[in-house]
C-alpha cells in the first residue's frame, strides 16, 4: 500500500486491494469531517465477494471514518458482498451497529427527481385545477358563513372585528396617502408636459381627475393593500395553521371560516371603499400642486374644471372596483392562510402567494372592468 | 356489556398515497383510559386526528357510541364534538388570547354565562393543572409544559364526555407529569370521563392505562392490545415487549 500511516499526522487515505474474491480496505492516517477521501471504486465486486477492513494505521478518526465506512457498506450491499467488520475497533462497530439499526423507510420519496418533463407538467395542471377547485370551494363556504352570520348563527366578535377595520383602515391611512399624492403629482407633472404642447395645459385637470377617481385611486389602494393586509391575513392564518390553531378552533366547534375569514372579509370590503375615495382626493390634491406650481393654473380653475369631468358616475366606478377589489385581496389573503403548510417556510410560501395573486386578480378584474365599461360606454 | 364509547372498524389513514396505517380495529370503553402507543412517526397523531373527525379514514368508519361518525352530517358530528375535549400536540393554544380567555372560548361557545362566572371557572379549571395565577398571560409569555398544561386546561373546560391527549405529558418534569396523570385518573372518577392518550411514558401508561393500542410502525398496523400488564406478561410480539420494557432493560 501506498503512503499510508507512515507519520501520525498524515492526511487520511484509504485504499482497495482485491485478491481471489476478498477486498481488503485499508485506511490509515488522521480522519477528520471534511479531508476525507473519496470512497474507491471496488475493482471486481460480485456477488459473494468478501470485504474486511484494516484500520490499524488509523491514527485518530471521528464521524467522516463512519461515514466512509457506511457509504462503502451501502456499495459493497447493492454489488451482494458480505461486509465483515470483526476487525474494527468495538466502539467504531457499536457506531455502525446504531446507524444501520433501523433499516431505511420506503417513503416513496426517493423517486421524486426522477420525474420527466410531461409528468411534471402534467401534475402541475392537476395542481393547478386542484388549486382552483379549492378556491371555489372555500369562495362558496365564504358565502354559507356569511348567510350564518346574518342569521345571527355564528356569533360575531366584536373586539376583534375593531382591531381589524383599526388595522386595514387606520393602519393604511399613512402609507395609502403617500402613495396617492405621488401618484397625483406624477399624472399632473407627465400630463402638463405633452398638454403644453398643445397650449391645453388646464386639461391637466381633467387627466389627473378621471385617471385618479377611475383607476389609480382604487388600483394604487387594492395594490398597497394586497402588500399590506393580504400578506398580514396570510400570514396570521398560516401560522394558526401550523400551530394547530385552526384544528383546535374546528374541534371546539368554531367554524374557521365564520370565525377568521368573513371578519377579515368585511373589515377590508367595508375599509378598501373608504381608502380609495381618500386616495383619490389626495391624488386629485397632489396634481393640484403641481398644475398650481409649474403650469400656473389656480386652485380655483382646477376645481372648475376637474368639476366638468369628475362626476358622481366617476367616483362610484371607482368606489365599486375598490369593493371588488376588497374581496379579491382579503379572499385570496384568507385562502392561502387556509391552505398553507404547517412549517415556517410553508407559511412564507402562502404569504407571498397571497400578495402575488391579489395582484394579478386586480389587475385581470380591471382589464375586465375596462372592457365592460366601454362596451356599456360609461 | 355496555356500547363502546368509541369503535373504529378497518380503518386505514393515509395522506395522500402514503398510507400510513392499514386495518385497525379496536373498541374503547365508556370510562376507560386508553393509551395509544408505538415508534415515533408510526401515526399516533394521526389516528387521534381520525378519530375527532379532523381528518377523513381513507377506508372503515368510526363509531361515537352505536352511531355512525365517519358517516355522520355535520350538524349530528358538531353534537358530537361538544362532547369532547383535545389538547394537540403543539399545544395549539390561541395566540391573541389570554391563557384565561382560551380557557373561555368553549365556555363562551356553549354556555350563557356572565363574564364574571366564565373567568371564575377559567381560573379553576388553569388552577387544576397547577397554572393558578397565570390567567392573563399570553402564551407566549409561558413555557413549553406550560403551554401543554393550559391546553389541558381548555380541553376540560366544559368537562367533557371524552377526552383526547397528544403527548400531555411531553416536556412536562416528573412531577408534573405525575401530577398530571392524578389528574386524569381523577377526572374518570368523578365525571366518568372516557380518555384516549397518546403517550411514550412507560410510567403514565403502567399508572393510568386500562387498555393500550400498539401501532406497529413496520407492520403498519395494530399489532396488539389489551391491559399494559397483559401486554408485558403475555406479549403477543416481541415488539411490543421491547417498546414497554425499554428494550428488555427494566422492570419486572
Ligand atoms: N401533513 C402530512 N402530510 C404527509 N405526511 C404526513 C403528514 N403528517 C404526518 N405525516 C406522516 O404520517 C406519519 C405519522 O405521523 P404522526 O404525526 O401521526 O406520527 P406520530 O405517531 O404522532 O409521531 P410522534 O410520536 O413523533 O408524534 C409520519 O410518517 C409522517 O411522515
Ligand atoms: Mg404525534
Amino acid at each position: 500500500m501506498s503512503a499510508a500511516g507512515k507519520t501520525a499526522a498524515s492526511p487520511a487515505t484509504a485504499d482497495v486491494s482485491c485478491d481471489s474474491g476478498t477486498c481488503r480496505v485499508v485506511c490509515a492516517g488522521d480522519w477528520k469531517l471534511g479531508e476525507t477521501p473519496d470512497v474507491p471504486q471496488f475493482p471486481h465486486t460480485s456477488h459473494g465477494n468478501k470485504i474486511t477492513y484494516d484500520v490499524s494505521r488509523v491514527t485518530s478518526w471521528d464521524s467522516s471514518l463512519a461515514v466512509f465506512l457506511l457509504t462503502l457498506a451501502g456499495e459493497a450491499r447493492d454489488t451482494g458482498a458480505i461486509i465483515d467488520t470483526d476487525a474494527l475497533p468495538k466502539d467504531l462497530q457499536h457506531l455502525l451497529a446504531l446507524a444501520l439499526a433501523v433499516p431505511e423507510k420506503e417513503t416513496g420519496r426517493d423517486d421524486l427527481p426522477k420525474k420527466s418533463f410531461v409528468t411534471r407538467t402534467g401534475e402541475s395542471v392537476l395542481d393547478f385545477l386542484d388549486t382552483t377547485k379549492a378556491a371555489i370551494t372555500f369562495f362558496g363556504q365564504l358565502m354559507i358563513s356569511s348567510v350564518c352570520l346574518f342569521r345571527g348563527r355564528i356569533p360575531f366578535r366584536m373586539r376583534e372585528f375593531y382591531l381589524l377595520i383599526q388595522e386595514t383602515g387606520v393602519g393604511a391611512l399613512t402609507i395609502v396617502g403617500l402613495v396617492a399624492t405621488l401618484t397625483g403629482l406624477i399624472l399632473a407633472f407627465v400630463g402638463s408636459v405633452q398638454l403644453k404642447q398643445f397650449g391645453a395645459e388646464v386639461y391637466v385637470a381633467d387627466l389627473v381627475g378621471i385617471s385618479m377617481a377611475r383607476e389609480m385611486g382604487s388600483l394604487m389602494t387594492a395594490i398597497i393593500m394586497a402588500g399590506r393586509s393580504g400578506a398580514a391575513f396570510a400570514a396570521h392564518i398560516g401560522s394558526m395553521k401550523a400551530n394547530e390553531e385552526i384544528d383546535a378552533l374546528t374541534t371546539l366547534g368554531i367554524e374557521p371560516h365564520g370565525h377568521l375569514v368573513l371578519p377579515r372579509v368585511i373589515a377590508l370590503t367595508l375599509m378598501m371603499p373608504l381608502l380609495s375615495l381618500y386616495a383619490t382626493f389626495l391624488g386629485i390634491i397632489g396634481g393640484g400642486v403641481i398644475s398650481n406650481a409649474t403650469l400656473g393654473i389656480s386652485w380655483s380653475q382646477y376645481i372648475v374644471e376637474m368639476q366638468t369631468v369628475v362626476n358622481i358616475t366617476e367616483i362610484s366606478i371607482g368606489v365599486g372596483k375598490a369593493f371588488v377589489f376588497a374581496v379579491l385581496v382579503a379572499v385570496s389573503g384568507c385562502f392561502s392562510g387556509m391552505r398553507s403548510g404547517t412549517d415556517a417556510a410553508a407559511v412564507g410560501r402562502a404569504t407571498t402567494d397571497a400578495v402575488v395573486n391579489s395582484i394579478v386578480l386586480i389587475v385581470v378584474a380591471d382589464s375586465i372592468f375596462a372592457v365592460v365599461f366601454s362596451i356599456l360606454g360609461i | 356489556m355496555s356500547t363502546p364509547a368509541i369503535t373504529a372498524e378497518s380503518i386505514t389513514m393515509a395522506y395522500g398515497s402514503f398510507v400510513v396505517m392499514n386495518d385497525l380495529n379496536f373498541k374503547i370503553n365508556p370510562g376507560s383510559i386508553c393509551v395509544i402507543m408505538g415508534g415515533s412517526g408510526c401515526g399516533k397523531s394521526t389516528l387521534l386526528k381520525h378519530l375527532i373527525g379532523l381528518k377523513e379514514p381513507a377506508a372503515g368508519e368510526i363509531f361515537y357510541g352505536k352511531e355512525s361518525f365517519t358517516k355522520a352530517d355535520r350538524e349530528t358530528r358538531s353534537n358530537f364534538l361538544r362532547k369532547i375535549g383535545v389538547t394537540y400536540q403543539s399545544g395549539a393554544l390561541f395566540s391573541s388570547l389570554t391563557l384565561a380567555e382560551n380557557v373561555a372560548v368553549p365556555l363562551q361557545k356553549e354556555l350563557n354565562l356572565k363574564p364574571k362566572k366564565v373567568r371564575d371557572i377559567a381560573s379553576y379549571k388553569l388552577a387544576l393543572v397547577g397554572l393558578a395565577g397565570f390567567e392573563d398571560f399570553y402564551p407566549a409569555e409561558i413555557s413549553g409544559g406550560m403551554r401543554k398544561r393550559a391546553a389541558l386546561a381548555r380541553a376540560i373546560a366544559l368537562d367533557p364526555d371524552l377526552l383526547f391527549f397528544d403527548e400531555p405529558s411531553a416536556g412536562l418534569d416528573p412531577l408534573s407529569s405525575a401530577r398530571l396523570d392524578e389528574l386524569i385518573l381523577q377526572l374518570r372518577e368523578s365525571l366518568g370521563t372516557t380518555v384516549v392518550i397518546v403517550t411514550h411514558e412507560l410510567e403514565s401508561i403502567f399508572a393510568i392505562a386500562d387498555h393500550c393500542l400498539y401501532l406497529d410502525v413496520d407492520e403498519k398496523t395494530l399489532t396488539a392490545q389489551g391491559s399494559p400488564k397483559d401486554l408485558v406478561e403475555n406479549p403477543p410480539n416481541d415488539r411490543v415487549y421491547k417498546f414497554l420494557t425499554r428494550n428488555g432493560q427494566s422492570r419486572t
